[in-house]
């Protein structure tokens, strides 16, 4: 596997995880690997949203094993849309 | 007859038509001329008789205009007077003690009351918003009613009511007509219909509850007369059946020019703005109502970046709302929920006030990506 880069957004509230997921997407290549761990209830809504429209693939979305929020490890395509 | 449009102006940069549309000159000259019908309706004395009078006019005025919209005729008893959706959604549904079936994206009243039952169900809908009537069909088995809205009144995507009446002819339809009711004709196939004055330019504090002849339901606060647990707004009633009247003679026209106003705002937002999901059906919809969502801005900051701009528009985020929750519509449409606009045009909305808002749109956006 690609890069594994950790991105941890805890007590963080929308819109700042996507931009941060977005900012470190914008400095990786495709084919890298982010695991963003959020606790924003709508993270589970906008993170799905914004793999569609970047077209990145959210590979999982799984609980941390400490508790809080939700992990989504997001793989980065080719060809993803500018900015 | 003269065009009755001017009694339609809204105020500059007014694009938060739902829960915020002006009363119609009309209306409002009708309620002041009916202030003075403070009695009850079913005394036998001459204020009482007065009072009745208005109000018998006022539902009769509705009937005809609910018959206009909905291609068929609706009586005058056939309507109850509630003070608000919610309250008339929760009384239809007080009627319905079985398992209900309903569409995802129905009003948080609806969802709220109307899962208690175990046996409920809801039907998940597309990315535009929309249900898929052959799963809709399959859910609605062994139900004792279904729920399911003419239009979504967030994301302005219509739903294929008649087909679902179609499939299940003896399943009653509780339809939600608010924003609707007097814009886009009614489709045939419901029982029960609510619908709230504020939104076709009525007073706030009226709304009405259709039950339809033979269809089964049992008025759980029944007061006789078609009023259902009290005294009614009778005013309030007269202005509600005014600025229905109104809109209804004008539906063609009025939406026509709404719808185009729509389409100019949904391309020219995909246009001039980058990262930004137009959301709901393009065609198949209310004509007055677009949301959208802005990728790496807050809902919040970008209503208060466009109020300063003069623009009042209503946002249905996570970060707006007051809930730790997204918009369940949104949610449920698997769209983007952060940044999240909601236009409705109000009534006489002109074209140059859209203009203007596409001007002012990008700047306001790019100002408050840069403040993050």
């Amino acid at each position: 596997m690609d890069t594994h880069i950790w991105l941890d957004e805890r007590g963080t509230r929308c819109p700042l995880p996507i931009i941060a997921l977005n900012r470190v997407a914008m400095e990786h290549p495709a084919g890298t690997v982010i695991a963003l761990i959020s606790d924003d209830p709508a993270a589970k809504f906008d993170v799905p949203a914004w793999c569609r429209l970047k077209n990145a693939t959210l590979l999982s979305e799984s609980a941390p094993a400490d508790g809080g929020g939700l992990v989504f490890t997001v793989q980065l395509n080719a060809a993803r849309a500018s900015s | 007859m003269p065009s009755m449009v001017n009694n339609w102006q809204p105020p500059a940069g007014l694009l938060d038509a739902v829960g915020g549309q002006p009363v119609s000159a009309a209306a409002t000259s009708a309620m002041a001329a009916a202030a003075h019908a403070w009695a009850d309706p079913k005394a036998l004395h001459h204020a009482g008789r007065q009072a009745g009078a208005l109000l018998a006019a006022a539902r009769s005025s509705l009937a005809q205009s609910l018959s206009a919209a909905a291609g068929t005729k609706i009586g005058a008893d056939e309507i109850y007077f509630t003070p608000s959706v919610r309250e008339a959604q929760a009384l239809a549904l007080a009627g319905y003690p079985g398992a209900l079936v309903m569409s995802a994206v129905e009003t948080t009243t609806l969802l709220d009351l109307g899962t208690s039952h175990p046996r409920s169900q809801l039907v998940g809908v597309d990315p535009l918003g929309r249900i898929d009537p052959a799963e809709f069909h399959l859910a609605a088995a062994g139900k004792a009613l279904a729920a399911l809205q003419l239009a979504n009144t967030e994301v302005g995507t219509c739903q294929p009511v008649a087909q679902v009446a179609t499939a299940d002819a003896n399943l009653p339809i509780l339809m939600d007509a608010s924003q609707g009711l007097g814009r886009i004709p009614l489709p045939d196939g419901w029982s029960i219909l609510t619908a709230g004055a504020c939104d076709w330019a009525g007073p706030a504090g009226v709304a009405i509850l259709v039950i339809r002849r033979g269809v089964h339901w049992v008025p759980p606060l029944n007061s006789g007369n078609g009023l259902l647990g009290g005294f009614t707004d009778i005013p309030g009633a007269v202005g509600a059946a005014t600025a229905l009247a109104e809109l209804v003679y004008e539906q063609a026209t009025s939406s026509e020019q709404a719808f185009a106003k729509i389409d100019l705002l949904r391309a020219g937002i995909a246009n001039k703005i980058s990262d930004v999901e137009v959301l709901g059906d393009p065609v198949w919809r209310l004509p007055h109502i677009l949301t959208f969502s802005v990728l790496y801005v807050s809902g919040e900051a970008l209503v208060i970046e466009l109020d300063r701009r003069g623009f009042a528009v209503a946002s249905g985020s996570a970060c707006v709302a007051d809930e730790a929750r997204p918009s369940h519509v949104l949610a449920a449409m698997g769209a983007y929920t952060g940044g999240n606009i909601r236009i409705s045009l109000p009534l006489g909305c002109t074209t140059e006030t859209v203009v203007d808002f596409l001007d002012v749109l990008p700047d306001a956006v790019a100002a408050v990506r840069a403040d993050i």
